[in-house]
């Protein structure tokens, strides 16, 4: 399997949407802070649903949100 | 600290008290008598599940925890076929050439000794993985 990185911008666009917390984000989604935390840092990569969630969450689309990058 | 993670110290705690009441108990009651301080404390174990929707965990996780769950789940079925197999050849290497069976009290503590293992270890993962990182395509 090709190595590959999946970057967001979650945190930015948190700060973005009135400085939204973790805890706000997980709620709206429907996971825990812990994920979104685990999201951030990189050390979770989402189903295509809750990536789908997240988008949707900031009015963005997901490519906005992740991006792909070969490594 | 998670509910999922909060799950795993509290087995983590049953089983280290069912040890000490095991070694305590032994010595004094015998083997058999003995393991029945370790059925207690999985009366204990089971009562967070008296909280859950149909005593369903499952129902409380996201998508990473239960992802965390599965791959947990797979390590400690891993350790109990590692267990069976070395545990098989311990004894059929200790006994070979000779008439001596496996005595049948001792099956009883041998089969819940390696689904304590299997559980300690799953909680273990549950710990580690927590932490460390999981993504979603590695089930």
């Amino acid at each position: 399997m090709q190595n590959c990185k999946i970057n967001n911008q979650i945190r930015r666009l948190r700060f973005e949407h009135g400085e939204m917390t973790q805890e706000e984000l997980g709620d709206k989604v429907g996971v825990t802070r812990q994920t979104i935390i685990a999201l951030e840092a990189q050390k979770y990569y989402p189903s295509l649903e809750l990536a789908f969630r997240i988008a949707r969450a900031f009015s963005v689309h997901v490519e906005d949100v992740f991006q792909h990058s070969d490594g | 600290m998670s509910r999922l993670e909060k799950h795993a110290w509290f087995n983590i705690a049953v089983f280290a008290a069912a040890c000490v009441l095991f070694a305590i108990a032994y010595p004094r009651i015998g083997l058999l008598p003995a393991t029945g301080c370790i059925g207690l404390c999985g009366l204990w174990g089971l009562t967070p599940r008296l909280f859950y929707p149909k005593g369903n965990l499952y129902a409380f996780l996201d998508e990473r925890e239960q992802v965390i769950m599965r791959r947990s789940l797979q390590n400690g079925h891993a350790v109990f076929w590692a267990l069976y197999f070395l545990s098989g050849m311990l004894a059929w290497t200790l006994h070979r050439g000779s008439d001596i069976t496996i005595p049948a009290d001792a099956l009883i503590p041998l089969v819940v000794g390696s689904l304590i293992v299997v559980e300690v270890v799953r909680s273990i993962s549950v710990l580690i993985l927590s932490k460390t990182g999981l993504n979603h395509a590695e089930l």
